[in-house]
């Protein structure tokens, strides 16, 4: 054990690990940090931004408080609009209406496919949590996918797949022709084009 | 490279192969060594050629996940390796196929405006893929440090 360790070490040429953790129960000491960055994590587990109320207690924000020197910063990414998600929900619940009557059956609070979040809501979770200077920046960004195929397959990778499994493998042939057919007023000479609009929030210990 | 952290309490490691018998010992490393600490699991990627995330690699990582929520789901997983498996993953993470690379564009863009110092110890909640992890490794250079976790081993 004592040889691998060792060994790992003199490896020491990049100054990162990654840790599997719940950031709610974060095993380091108060003030180890100078930044913490929080990128598209989600702040819906506990706050509701439709109507800007907490609904539980923030444990994760709090954490990072703790974990953060006294003038350590936090910065955090968050989605205000994805167009091309939007999109595609629209569609799906037009042609099975069924997903979103189950949605509602299960009084279901949990996002669609992400998180939408907003300015006030991610300033009030930075402030409860005992963080200065906050301060906003939202950006808009316009993403290209070269053709139809390509933009199907990094659809599949932001949580669509628990939609597909429900409707089935003919649902999901029919429901794909539907976007592909639909995606054409979306093509533009150089490919696929959506946009996406973040918000980036920061705040101070 | 490595961060031991002796709340995990090593002294009681357990043998290796009862983490290798579960699932996975097909697509096991050669040269990585699993540890199970009661409700903990150690991993430790020690191979000197780095790991080549080839398809292999990739099922290897979803196994870790199993085994993660198997054994641990209130446990600490500690995934860690050499340089140069860092450099492989990052370049996996940079172009792979596993996500369009707008998570890439926004994780540089946090970076970049929460004006972090060169030598900065940072911490990426939710890391994920790595898309503000590998920019703040940049961002802080060798006197650096970047912790990233992440409570989804994917």
């Amino acid at each position: 054990m004592r040889e691998t360790f060792s060994g790992i070490e003199k490896q020491k040429a990049h100054n990162a690990n990654v840790i599997l953790m719940n950031a709610d129960h974060l095993g380091f000491s108060d003030h180890t940090f100078d930044d913490a960055l929080c990128g598209f994590v989600g702040w819906d587990y506990c706050y509701d931004f439709l109507h800007n109320e907490f609904t539980g207690p923030d444990f994760r924000m709090r954490e990072i408080y703790r974990v953060l020197r006294d003038g350590g910063r936090v910065g955090l990414s968050s989605w205000e609009e994805q167009a091309d998600l939007d999109w595609m929900q629209d569609i799906l619940i037009k042609q099975f209406p069924s997903i979103k009557a189950k949605r509602e059956g299960e009084a279901s609070e949990e996002p669609m496919i992400y998180s939408c979040e907003n300015q006030s809501g991610l300033e009030e979770i930075l402030t409860s949590a005992g963080f200065n200077s906050v301060y906003l920046i939202r950006e808009t960004a316009e993403f290209v996918s070269p053709d139809e195929e390509t933009w199907w397959r990094q659809m599949k990778h932001v949580g669509w797949h628990r939609y597909f499994e429900e409707i089935g493998a003919e649902g999901l042939n029919r429901f794909k022709q539907n976007v592909f057919s639909a995606l054409k007023a979306y093509k533009m000479d150089d490919g696929i084009k959506f946009s996406k609009t973040v918000i980036f929030a920061f705040g101070e210990k | 490279m490595v961060e031991l952290y002796p709340a995990f309490g090593l002294d009681r490691v357990l043998d290796r192969r009862a983490a290798v018998g579960l699932h996975f010992a097909d697509t096991f490393p050669r040269d990585a060594s699993a540890l199970a600490v009661s409700n903990i699991i150690l991993f430790l990627c020690l191979d000197d050629d780095g790991l080549h995330f080839s398809g292999q690699q990739t099922l290897w990582i979803h196994h870790i996940g199993y085994l993660f929520h198997k054994f641990s789901s209130n446990g600490v997983f500690l995934f860690t390796g050499g340089a140069r498996m860092t450099n492989d993953w990052s370049r996996l993470l940079a172009s792979g196929p596993s996500g369009p690379d707008y998570w890439e564009y926004f994780g540089c863009r946090l970076v970049e405006h929460a004006s972090i110092r060169d030598g900065a110890r940072v911490l990426d909640v939710g890391c994920g893929a790595g898309s503000s992890l590998f920019p703040s490794i940049e961002r802080v250079g060798r006197a650096g440090k970047v912790t990233g976790i992440d409570i989804c081993p994917h």
